[in-house]
């Protein structure tokens, strides 16, 4: 069993695995950055730390977000980065997954209340998704 | 191993980085005055308690090679053998054998050293040194292995800090040492001071250590950025609190003693952790001194080394980012500048050259000097490379000409590799020196020597600061970039031409929000940015103010983005942008030759077109089918590239995708309609998205026309384009 967060984003669901996540924070204030490659919404201020809101819509491949009303604080390998997400995410327990992940980052599809949920590893998606964008 | 020496061996480890940084210090204290009885009875006592020590926690093959050098420096203190160049070159190589063998203990890694090599290196005692053609190759091996010393300051790195009253004098570690992460606990090479050995510096054993061991503390790095950010934050959490009392509760918190007292507090403990960042240039002095001898040794040349300033102190960052360019310049004065000793005779020079390094504070920049007494720069040289490499020289002055040395991808380069093998030119120094927002300059006499004067910030964290807005967004430009500010009325541009005539001259300029792809807006101030030859100007919105801006530098992901160089929390808890001026002016740059080009052309009768798409093969297809209906087009990749090419140059048509990188096509949309000069350009979406929301959001945004990719064509595109061309020409008609 794995517990999760799980959030909406263009009205297809993620999650990410529970132990990465610092917060969620309601309304953040965001700096948008000019010239920011696409997949970075602006940075944030957390406590003090200058932390990138990244768009998980460009990060899934589902398409850009326009809002972001949500925001989960997640730990990468690197640095903590904030993912935007359109409704307040909620927790779930993860059972056996239903089916793999379609490309490099999915971790799995798991069935929870009726819906699909890909569980997602954020540093191999913003490898994949963001960073040979992320110099333009 | 036993349980004890596993205890006490990361200790040796520590400790030992510091006995070899103060023999191979000894060492060239020695060789500039052989027989120096003091630098020898340095030397020997490190190489000796090195000796019991390492044996003590098992580590034998380090302990066999410190005795074999203890041998040898009693052969030195007993006069039955007599120091040379080439004995030095050996002891030196073991020295940084010495490094490497606790340095991989360190790591846990196996022992794959080259113990066997070392001991080879070093003549046996009793008999005489190695010969010099033995020695130097081994020494041009080794300087090709030396460390970056940048790279060694690991984040980890142990920062010595002087307790106020004595300055630091510490055991330093070794920067002979080739992994210089030493498990998360290495010092790093340019942090510590090393004790010098010998001659009038000498220490004086065991009294002095302990008295260091009083006056300073080792902490790590990581745990004084910590601290730095830490004192950060407090002050800029009593700057909001302040900020709560003026607009939630309508008090000035300066008439509260108790608010002032706080802000009294955090403004000294501010200024003392600060303090805890700065380390004095003369913590360089050991990797700068031995680069020096070992790059005259290999040239064959005969130089001195010399310092002025070691106390001289420099944020840590500061002097870290400082020690390649150092490096560079010490080999350049050895490789170029100075002669050979036939030559220097031959001149009625002493034998003998100097290099010397000379660090000043001048207020609130550190300026440090390379300067050597050699042959100088040949100017003519260097106007001959660069004419060759297609750069008109014809007006230059003796001054300028001289700058070309650090042009980047200038063929001067050239000059300098031919005789020298390193493939790389000054203009990495001046990069470097960029970096942490310093200068570098050169004078030049011929026939007498050159100097190389770097000028930086004491600090990086608190920078003086314009601040400016731009598309209602403040933005940060650090002071030291910028020369002046003009109001618009005293910028005339030329028309048709991203050029302004200011002060006589012709300058480039731009609409800086243009250039970030924000919505821009005409009429407001000019800043004029650069240095007096190579000047351009911004329009920004408006000027905020000056002020000093505590900035920190971005992190993880966002250390790549090349728009912005660092960022700042405001009181108020948002975050303030510092823009990279340089790549600012790389960006104008390029944008400048592009519109060149296409100003210079003979005025084109032709409807011009600009194409927007992030797809290379859509831009390309777009363009072939409009120019093939004898539109003129220009393509863009992004709404933000789109709009700052439009800025510089209008078009009679935009067709623009909607999802791209940066800007996306409703954002262009809206921007070109916001724009004074740009509002009445026909906007053309063509799109893949076919949902009617998209199309209408479209249309709300601005656009004229909406075409869905999958249904285009040919006939189709041209026939929407022509309309709306048509359309337009009613409308200015109107």
């Amino acid at each position: 069993m794995i517990r999760v967060l799980m959030f909406g984003v263009n009205a297809a669901f993620f999650a990410v695995p529970m132990e990465t996540v610092h917060q969620v924070l309601r309304h953040p204030v965001l700096t948008t950055i000019p010239l920011s490659p696409a997949g970075l919404l602006g940075v944030v201020n957390v406590r003090g730390e200058i932390v990138p809101l990244l768009d998980t819509g460009v990060l899934t491949g589902t398409g850009p977000l326009n809002k972001s009303p949500f925001a989960v604080l997640v730990s990468g390998q690197k640095d903590m980065v904030a993912l935007a997400a359109e409704e307040l995410p909620i927790a779930a327990d993860f059972e056996e997954p239903v089916g793999p992940g379609s490309r490099p980052g999915e971790l799995g599809v798991y069935s929870n209340g009726g819906r699909l949920v890909v569980l997602i590893d954020v540093d191999e998606l913003a490898k994949n998704q963001l960073e040979m964008k992320w110099a333009s | 191993m036993g349980e004890l020496e596993d205890e006490f061996r990361p200790l040796f480890i520590e400790e030992a980085k510091g006995h070899l940084e103060r023999i191979a210090s000894g060492l060239l204290v020695l060789e500039a005055a052989p027989g120096d009885q003091a630098a020898i009875a340095g030397i020997l006592r490190e190489a000796h308690t090195m000796k019991g020590a390492a044996g003590m926690v098992g580590m034998m093959r380090v302990s066999r090679l410190a005795h074999r050098l203890e041998d040898l420096l009693v052969e030195l203190r007993a006069g039955t053998r007599r120091t040379s160049p080439e004995l030095t070159d050996s002891m030196l190589l073991v020295v940084d054998g010495l490094g490497r063998l606790v340095a991989s203990a360190a790591n846990g890694e196996q022992d794959a050293s080259d113990e066997l090599a070392l001991e080879d290196l070093l003549p046996q005692t009793g008999a005489s040194s190695m010969a010099v053609d033995e020695v130097v190759p081994l020494l041009v091996a080794a300087m090709a292995q030396v460390p970056v010393p940048v790279q060694a300051v690991a984040a980890g790195a142990i920062a010595v800090v002087p307790a106020p009253a004595a300055p630091p004098p510490s055991a330093g570690p070794s920067f002979t040492s080739p992994a210089p992460t030493l498990g998360g606990v290495s010092p790093s090479p340019t942090l510590n001071r090393p004790a010098k050995v010998g001659g009038e510096h000498a220490t004086n054993g065991h009294s002095d250590k302990k008295q260091v061991d009083l006056a300073t503390l080792q902490v790590p790095v990581a745990r004084i950025d910590e601290l730095n950010r830490l004192v950060g934050e407090a002050s800029a959490a009593q700057l909001r609190v302040g900020h709560v009392f003026g607009t939630e509760l309508h008090m000035d918190p300066d008439a509260l003693t108790e608010y002032r007292e706080l802000t009294k507090v955090i403004n000294q403990l501010q200024e003392v952790t600060e303090r805890t960042r700065m380390v004095p240039v003369g913590t360089l002095e050991p990797i700068l001194h031995r680069t020096l001898r070992d790059s005259a040794r290999v040239a064959g040349k005969n130089v001195r080394w010399e310092m002025i300033g070691e106390d001289i102190e420099v944020d840590r960052g500061v002097l870290d980012e400082l020690v390649s360019p150092l490096l560079h310049l010490i080999r350049n004065s050895v490789g170029h500048g100075v002669e050979s000793p036939e030559q220097r005779r031959a001149a009625g020079k002493s034998e003998q050259a100097v290099v010397k390094l000379h660090a000043t504070q001048v207020g609130s920049k550190v300026i440090i000097t390379v300067s050597d007494d050699g042959a100088g720069i040949d100017v003519a040289a260097v106007r001959a490379v660069a004419a060759k490499g297609g750069l008109d020289v014809s007006g230059l002055t003796e001054e300028e000409s001289l700058r070309l040395i650090f042009r980047p991808g200038n063929s001067t380069a050239k000059v300098l590799t031919e005789s020298s093998g390193r493939g790389v030119g000054l203009d990495v120094v001046a990069t470097a020196v960029a970096a942490v927002h310093g200068a570098v300059e050169v004078v030049n006499h011929p026939g007498v020597g050159a100097e190389f004067r770097i000028v930086v910030p004491i600090t990086l964290t608190v920078v003086p600061c314009l601040i400016v807005s731009i598309a209602g967004q403040a933005f940060a430009l650090p002071l030291h970039r910028i020369i002046r500010m003009l109001e618009a009325q005293h910028v005339q541009l030329v028309s048709g031409k991203n050029l302004a005539v200011i002060d006589g001259q012709a300058i480039p300029v731009y609409n800086l929000a243009s250039l970030l792809g924000l919505p821009s807006t005409e009429g407001g101030p000019w800043v004029l940015l650069g240095t007096e030859t190579d000047a351009y100007a911004f329009q920004v919105e408006r000027v905020i103010q000056k002020r000093d801006v505590v900035v920190r530098g971005l992190t993880g992901r966002l250390r790549d983005l090349k728009s912005v160089s660092g960022a700042s929390i405001e009181p108020n808890g948002s975050i303030l942008l510092v823009l990279d001026v340089s790549n600012l002016h790389e960006r104008s740059a390029a944008i400048f030759e592009t519109t060149s080009r296409v100003v210079d052309k003979p005025a084109d009768r032709a409807l011009s077109v600009v194409v927007v798409d992030d797809a290379l093969m859509v831009r390309e297809l777009q363009r072939s089918i409009l120019e093939r209906g004898g539109y003129s087009v220009r393509t863009a990749s992004d709404g933000a590239e789109a709009l700052a090419m439009l800025a510089e140059q209008p078009a009679d048509l935009v067709v623009t995708d909607l999802e791209m990188p940066n800007m996306d096509g409703f954002v262009l949309t809206r921007s070109i309609r916001a724009h004074p000069r740009l509002a009445n350009i026909p906007v053309l979406i063509v799109t893949s998205r076919a949902s009617a929301e998209d199309h209408q959001r479209g249309l709300e945004a601005g656009a004229d026309g909406y075409i869905v990719k999958t249904s285009f064509d040919e006939a189709g595109l041209l026939s929407a384009v022509s309309r709306l061309l048509g359309r337009s020409a009613e409308k200015a008609a109107l």
